[in-house]
This record gives structure tokens, sequence and C-alpha cells, in this order.
């Protein structure tokens, strides 16, 4: 079932509902408070002009990740035409990706749900700032939004394929960030 | 299977996007390999807590300034 959107737009409610979602993807997609506050304000804007032509909260959802992505990353294209270009490997070879080069080690890591401690999600932030823009992207939309591939793919203009062996390679990188973390130690 | 076609298919596996009898062919897999069962464990933890990262919170400042372009918004336009 689709839940409502209020009749009754007010400032207060524009911002408490939608600005945390947007400035969510934003930072960490773009990787500082000062882009992601840029973007923010600016799907914001469009956010207050469309509101009242969406029918629910489900497809309103859908059209904030959408224009969320796409503000996003105009954003990073605005400023990679003032910066020099990152550096990034090549990501046109779709073959699955090899797991870590060296020994792996079992995680020492309680079965049950995790509660990180601020320590530990800022370990994981500063993993997902450190992967390469275009493994970012794919890994933020899918396992930090929880994205479904086939809607990644629309929003970045990618093949499936290409969102599966990018989130593959992400992930791998993630895993590869935090081993030292987990490996022996304490249950975390 | 083999370690590669594993990893091959490792992104499948964790959307369920896999027939039963490949993932069950992963399970089997990974009983006798102990490197790729520790992959996809730390793999598999490693999107658990990536889910469960708290909000990024926007500044003070950053709020104030919201609020005051959503008034002006939402009151030239009822104006």
């Amino acid at each position: 079932m689709t839940a409502p959107i209020p009749e009754k737009i007010t400032a207060e409610l524009v911002f408490r509902e939608y600005a945390p979602r947007i400035y969510n993807i934003a930072r960490r997609m773009l990787g500082n408070d000062a882009d992601a506050e840029d973007v923010t304000q600016d799907v914001l804007l469009q956010v207050v002009r469309k509101l009242d032509t969406f029918r629910g909260e489900s497809q309103l959802g859908t059209w904030l990740h959408r224009v969320t992505v796409n503000a996003a990353l105009a954003h990073r294209a605005r400023r990679a035409t003032r910066q020099k270009y990152e550096t990034i490997e090549p990501l046109e070879d779709l073959t699955p990706a090899d797991g870590p080069a060296g020994p792996v080690k079992r995680w020492n890591v309680a079965p049950d749900a995790p509660v990180l401690a601020a320590e530990q999600s800022a370990m994981i932030e500063s993993a997902i700032h450190q992967l390469p823009e275009p493994f970012r992207d794919v890994y933020v939309l899918a396992d930090v939004e929880g994205l479904p591939n086939s809607d990644i793919a629309e929003m970045l203009e990618l093949s499936l394929p290409a969102v599966k062996s990018r989130l593959h390679r992400a992930r791998l990188r993630m895993r590869d960030a935090l081993a030292p973390h987990f490996e022996g130690g304490m249950p975390s | 299977m083999t370690c590669d076609e594993l990893s091959g298919l490792m992104s499948d596996f964790f959307s369920g996007d896999l027939i039963l009898e490949v993932c069950e062919s992963i399970r089997v897999h990974i009983t006798v390999c102990e490197r790729c069962d520790i992959i996809v464990q730390s793999v598999e933890h490693t999107r658990r807590i990536t889910r469960c990262l708290p909000q990024c919170s926007l500044s003070e400042n950053f709020q104030v300034r919201l609020r005051g372009m959503l008034n002006s918004l939402l009151d030239a336009g009822t104006e």
C-alpha cells in the first residue's frame, strides 16, 4: 500500500521528511559536506516544486533517489571540470574480480545483528570514501541504500552486468579495508 | 564449482538472484573450501554492518539555512 503525501506541505515537513534522505546519499557519493549540502539544496528545491504531482510516498521515494543521484553526478562532473581527474583503474573489464590476493583469516564477529560503535561507523564511512567513485556510487546505492541492481543500472545508466561487476569489486575492496579490524580479536 | 566460478556468482548470490541448485553448489563449495567460506562470510558481514550505518548528520548551520530557504519558497508559493 502506498502511503499518502500530506496535503498541507510545510517547510518543516519537507525538511524533516526529505532533507536527511537526500543528504545521506549525496554525502556518501560525494564524500564531503559542502558538496552534499549543495546537492541537498538543489534537490529540495525540486521537491518543493514537484511534491504535489506525486500520487504517493513510494512513487516519490523512487523519484527522490533518481533526482539525488543525478544531481550528485552532475555536481561531481562540474567539480571535475575544475579539478584534475581522479586517476582510477579501468572499469570496463567486466570479468569477475579476483578475491583478496594474500591469505585470508576468519573474521571474529558475532552472528546476531551488529550494533555499531561510533568508531566502527567512522571506519566503515572511511572505507566507503576510499572507494573509487564508480565503485562507491554502486556500493552506496546497493549496500547502504538497499536499492535493487536494476534500479541502480537505470540511475547510473549502466548495464546490469556492469552494476554487478562494480558492486562485487566494491564489496571485495570494502572487505579488504575492514579485514584488519575483524580478523582475530574480540567479536564485534 | 570452482573458486573463480563462485567469485563470479557472488553478487547474484547476495542479491538472491540465483536458482536454488546454484545456491546449493555454492554451499557445497564453501564447506570444502575454507578460503571461499571466509570470503563469503566476511563479505556478508561487511554488507550487514554497512546496512547498520547511522544517518549522516546535517550541520546546525546547514539546517538553519535549509529551513530558511524552504520557508521562503513555501511562503512565496502561498502568496
